[in-house]
């Protein structure tokens, strides 16, 4: 295939923070290639405009953008990089005793640890290509208080170009914080972040990731997350995909020992031509070991929407829960939801749920408002707005949602904040 | 204030509303009594602009305009008010932001200056009071997870605010013990005045021991077959809808 030779035959990133695990990286991209249909995850996402895209490392020496143009939490710990490079100038904030945020490619130990180069051709292509990413170490019992915003912008470029952070989180026994990790940028730049996340959560560690994807209607992304719970470990996932462009997520995560628990919540708020996937297998290996999966789309215009729920549980698991629901708004004829449950169940003593929905906006609820004195436009934005702000209703730094929504009408949804 | 000359409405070409004739005038309450299907709903809906109904023939004038050429919102903000028979939940918005913008959208079209959150709030403080509704009601998302009586009452809330010209209540009787209907009675006292008119759209009389109407009209088969004053709801209750329909049919042949 003519992106993976060009993907192993250039030589333009200098030296690899990891030679072992860029080897086997390239060796496994050669040999099994980037994935794509007819693979079965796969199915309702064409990766030919990924494929197809011109090769190219990120242009060094990007003009960073001023400071206040980039998104900001405010109190937040703060790494960004301008076009997959560092921009240290950027950076807000240092971490307390206990926390260490470091350049990955400093220092790369227990990298692949969670997600090895040869779980899939797109995992062997951020072994090789890595070179910049971030690290968050959290010792045993400390609690990060402060949030950390892990951003990564996409300035203006004339070239197409790609990057491959690398970033891993590993929490210690007992130790919670909360992390954003933001791709956004110019609305015009053709870049592509194939990302790789591994976590890991010690007993007892609790953990609020918040995923973000902003990019423009030229951005590409594909994210591989790998998350290790052990005994009583907390992960709490958000997925907020407001972007226009073409965005895949693959999330394993493990719940690997007695107690561990997840619970995501998702919203797409899908514009234009915005292609989001988001495949999630939760595997229970763990007795009582519990899962929720809660997604919600907003979809207009040409906005295509994949939800893959896979949950697989393990033949020991007994007396897990895993539930999901799925509920899609559909603006347009032209937009489209598929939500997929794959649910592989070894274990007899389970209680697992499922259940989607589709739906158009209520016209009683419309009429409710225009009956008092809302026009037909400000009740619909109103309606759409209250439906894709509940999606995310214990998301832990809520100005984030200012980033999707703006700050307007602040008073309008305290509803579903209090 | 309100004048239907021969209205006729279907919905999917069934008639609902054949030639139906009514006039408000400012000061007066009107009650409009009828058995299950006889239009009652349908005119309610119909006078607030609900879509879906296909206006077939006759007028509607409301202070010198043509209200079914008006949006829903426009009659609104020209003093309007519809109390909903089910009251729509809308999670996720709250019922203080919606008062807010409904009152501000009224006052806009009027020329008024907004009020801001302070002059609002103490307007609402004294309106919730008197309808025995909670301050912790403002946060929560419009009529969601309310009791029947909790969402007619802030139907009502609402009209108080509001203070509409021409108050429709559907059936904002039904689903209400007997202590929820004495609050909502009082709110729509509160509101009888000499520039306003209201129009109470009720299958029962009981409505009617508290708030005293000075004409009721018994709708059936889409029409107004019977006027009268308040008495006439107690024939009503007496005689069932069946014996008043039938003396009426008498009437009309």
């Amino acid at each position: 295939m003519a992106a993976v030779r060009a993907y192993l035959d250039r030589d333009a990133f200098g030296v690899a923070p990891d030679p072992a695990l860029a080897e086997r990286g390239a060796v496994h991209l050669a040999a099994a290639g980037l994935p794509g249909a007819p693979a079965e995850s796969w199915r309702h996402t064409d990766p030919a405009p990924l494929l197809t895209r011109a090769v190219a490392p990120a242009p060094p020496g990007a003009a960073a953008p001023a400071a206040d143009a980039l998104p900001r939490l405010a109190g937040a710990l703060r790494r960004v990089w301008v076009n997959g490079q560092p921009a240290p100038a950027l950076a807000e904030g240092t971490p307390p005793p206990g926390v260490r945020l470091w350049a990955l490619e400093d220092a790369a130990d227990g990298v692949g640890e969670w997600l090895s180069p040869e779980h899939s051709g797109f995992a062997a292509l951020n072994a090789l290509s890595w070179r910049h990413g971030a690290g968050l170490a959290l010792e045993a019992g400390v609690k990060l208080v402060e949030p950390v915003h892990l951003l990564w912008w996409s300035q203006s470029g004339d070239q197409p170009w790609d990057a491959h952070p690398r970033l891993l989180l590993r929490l210690a026994a007992g130790a919670s914080a909360t992390v954003v990790i933001h791709q956004a940028g110019a609305a015009a730049v053709d870049a592509f972040l194939g990302s790789v996340l591994e976590v890991d959560l010690a007993a007892g560690a609790a953990l609020d990731l918040v995923l973000v994807d902003q990019q423009g209607a030229q951005g590409f992304a594909l994210s591989q997350v790998a998350v290790h719970g052990a005994r009583d470990s907390r992960l709490g996932l958000w997925l907020l995909d407001d972007g226009a462009g073409w965005v895949r997520r693959e999330l394993e995560l493990t719940l690997a020992e007695p107690g561990a628990t997840l619970a995501l919540q998702g919203l797409v708020r899908g514009r234009g031509a915005l292609r989001v996937d988001n495949q999630v297998v939760v595997h229970h290996r763990a007795p009582q070991t519990h899962s929720l999966q809660q997604t919600r789309a907003v979809l207009q215009d040409r906005a295509r929407a994949v939800f893959g729920g896979g949950v697989r549980v393990a033949v020991d698991a007994q007396g897990i829960t895993a539930r999901q629901a799925n509920a899609t708004l559909l603006l347009s004829r032209r937009a489209e939801v598929i939500t997929r449950p794959a649910l592989e169940i070894l274990a007899d003593e389970v209680q697992c749920s499922h259940g989607a929905s589709v739906g158009q906006l209520d016209e009683t609820a419309l009429f409710y408002l225009q009956s008092r004195g809302l026009d037909r436009e400000t009740a619909r934005t109103l309606l759409i707005e209250a439906f894709a702000r509940a999606a995310l209703p214990d998301l832990p730094v809520p100005a984030v949602l200012e980033w999707v929504f703006g700050p307007a009408e602040a008073d309008a949804f305290l509803a579903a904040t209090v | 204030m309100l004048q239907i000359d021969n209205l006729q409405v279907s919905v999917d070409d069934r008639p609902l509303l054949k030639g139906l004739s009514l006039k408000v005038n400012a000061g007066e309450v009107h009650a409009i009594m009828g058995p299950n299907g006889s239009g009652k709903s349908t005119l309610a809906a119909v006078l607030a602009g609900r879509e879906g109904y296909v206006h077939t023939g006759g007028t509607v004038r409301y202070r010198d305009q043509d209200l079914l050429a008006m949006a829903p919102e426009e009659r609104a903000r020209e003093g309007i008010f519809l109390g909903f028979q089910y009251p729509v939940e809308i999670p996720g918005v709250n019922n203080v932001y919606l008062l807010k913008a409904s009152l501000n959208a009224q006052r806009r079209h009027r020329g008024e200056p907004e009020l801001d959150a302070f002059e609002f709030l103490r307007l609402v403080r004294g309106q919730m009071e008197m309808m025995g509704i909670p301050e912790e009601f403002l946060r929560r998302s419009v009529n969601e997870g309310f009791s029947g009586g909790e969402k007619k009452r802030n139907e009502i809330l609402q009209m108080l605010i509001l203070q509409p010209r021409l108050a429709i209540l559907d059936e904002i009787d039904s689903g209400l013990d007997i202590d929820a209907l004495k609050v909502v009675s009082k709110g729509i006292q509160a509101m009888r005045s000499p520039d306003r008119a209201m129009i109470l759209v009720t299958h029962y009389q009981r409505l009617l021991d508290y708030v005293s109407p000075d004409y009721v009209h018994v709708l059936a088969g889409g029409r107004i077959i019977r006027s009268g004053g308040k008495e006439l709801a107690h024939e009503l209750e007496a005689e069932g809808y069946e014996g008043v329909l039938a003396g009426a049919a008498g009437v009309a042949k």
